[in-house]
């Protein structure tokens, strides 16, 4: 009798995967989990293709490291984390990558349209336009703070998660949300004046 | 617009921001991959790090440095043990004689006191005369002979020059008279090698000198019954 993996939780589909390897369990939590890292690391790298690269590393690690995986923690706060650390080391690749090319010294940072065009047609224009100006502010805040306001107000991840993802305390998460929202109203703060 | 509506309005914002989706063919791609990276696996370490592109330029760089340092290191002297050097042969210090001289001697002098007790007074008086003559000189050597029969070791090339030049003299002393200790036997340097050297030797006085004597003989004696026994023994 085959099972219904929709129903089962995360945490029930990876334990699956760990003790029978099928990877009909693995394919679901790929297509659970696809979107919303995808989103949390473009908003983080701020570039598309990067960020494809990233989350299939971290589907990647999933696969072949899965009896790393201990049932005491939650599915989402692990994936989240390997996909977090793999972003940070993305982000300081290309970092030194911008720092040493030739091309890009002295330029601004690029920014990069999404192309999925799916998303274009129902997009209104002043809020396209705006949604650049923030990701541009995005990527101008630290790095360390812009993870934690992602994860709390893109991602909508409650305090807890956040320091367990992040792997601190959880008035260090508060903190350091406070310290990129007041980064981020730096930044935007001629857009709001009127 | 204040601060805090600003605020607001930015969290508004960041909620409200389009969400990205990831491309269609994701699944597929992340596929390929993970099945790509199977077979990577199998490869041991060794041929991950030897992989041409990867750490071959370092690897020589740093084998080549090695090299170097050791074809180059100019300060390397080969340390030799101290306790395995064989020690320094003196050439200055001189034995004069050993105890089997020494016992030698004082026979002798026994065998000529026992012989000749008359022509020891005339030879006595011929000493006293000699004595009178170069009393400075004797009584140099005198004291000279008494440190070389009881250290058995003196030491000095001068010593040699002097053993050597009043060698008839000293002979002649030690003909006449009994008491003095015999005369010391010069040793050129060439002639003294390490095994010879006898780091044990100490000064005895005559008693022990005649017990030692006393001993020996007790040891050939047991040594020749020793051996008659075996000889009638055997048929």
């Amino acid at each position: 009798m085959e099972r219904n993996f929709n129903d089962l939780t995360d945490e029930e589909l990876i334990l699956e995967f760990q003790s029978s390897g099928n990877e009909k369990a693995f394919e679901i939590l790929v297509s659970r989990f696809k979107n919303p890292l995808i989103n949390f690391v473009y908003r983080f790298l701020g570039d598309y293709d990067s960020c494809v690269d990233v989350v299939q590393d971290t589907f990647i690690k999933v696969y072949r490291y899965k009896d790393n995986y201990s049932s005491l923690a939650k599915f989402s706060t692990w994936i989240y984390t390997i996909a977090g650390n793999l972003a940070r080391t993305e982000y300081q690749r290309k970092r030194r990558r911008n720092f040493f090319s030739i091309h890009d010294y002295g330029e601004e940072k690029k920014t990069f349209d999404i192309p999925d065009e799916a998303y274009r047609p129902d997009i209104q224009t002043d809020m396209k336009m705006k949604s650049e100006i923030i990701q541009k502010a995005l990527l101008k805040v630290r790095d360390t703070y812009r993870e934690a306001v992602i994860l709390r107000d893109i991602q909508e991840l409650s305090y807890e998660e956040i320091a367990e993802i992040m792997k601190i305390e959880i008035g260090t998460v508060k903190s350091r949300i406070n310290r990129g929202r007041a980064e981020l109203q730096k930044y935007l703060k001629d857009i709001y004046k009127d | 617009m204040n601060d805090e509506n600003i605020n607001r309005k930015i969290l508004e914002d960041l909620k409200n921001l389009p969400k990205v989706e990831a491309p269609k063919n994701f699944e597929t791609e992340l596929l390929r991959k993970i099945n790509s990276s199977d077979k990577t696996k199998g490869k041991s370490f060794w041929e991950n790090l030897l992989t041409p592109p990867k750490l071959v330029p370092a690897a020589v760089a740093l084998a080549s440095a090695i090299i170097i340092f050791f074809v180059v290191d100019g300060n390397s002297e080969v340390m030799e043990d101290p306790l395995n050097i064989a020690p320094r042969l003196r050439e200055d210090i001189l034995i004069t004689e050993t105890m089997d001289d020494v016992i030698l001697q004082n026979e002798i002098e026994e065998l000529n006191k026992r012989s000749k007790p008359e022509q020891k007074s005339s030879r006595q008086e011929s000493v006293k005369e000699n004595f009178k003559d170069k009393p400075a000189e004797i009584e140099k050597r005198d004291t000279e002979n008494m440190l070389g029969s009881n250290r058995g070791i003196i030491s000095g090339e001068s010593y040699i020059e002097e053993t050597t030049v009043d060698t008839n003299q000293s002979d002649e002393v030690q003909r006449t008279e009994g008491n003095f200790a015999p005369a010391p036997v010069s040793v050129s340097p060439q002639e003294i090698n390490k095994n010879s050297l006898n780091f044990m030797q100490r000064s005895l006085s005559t008693q022990e000198k005649q017990e030692v004597q006393q001993l020996k003989m007790k040891t050939t004696i047991k040594k020749d019954t020793e051996n008659q026994q075996k000889a009638d023994k055997t048929p």
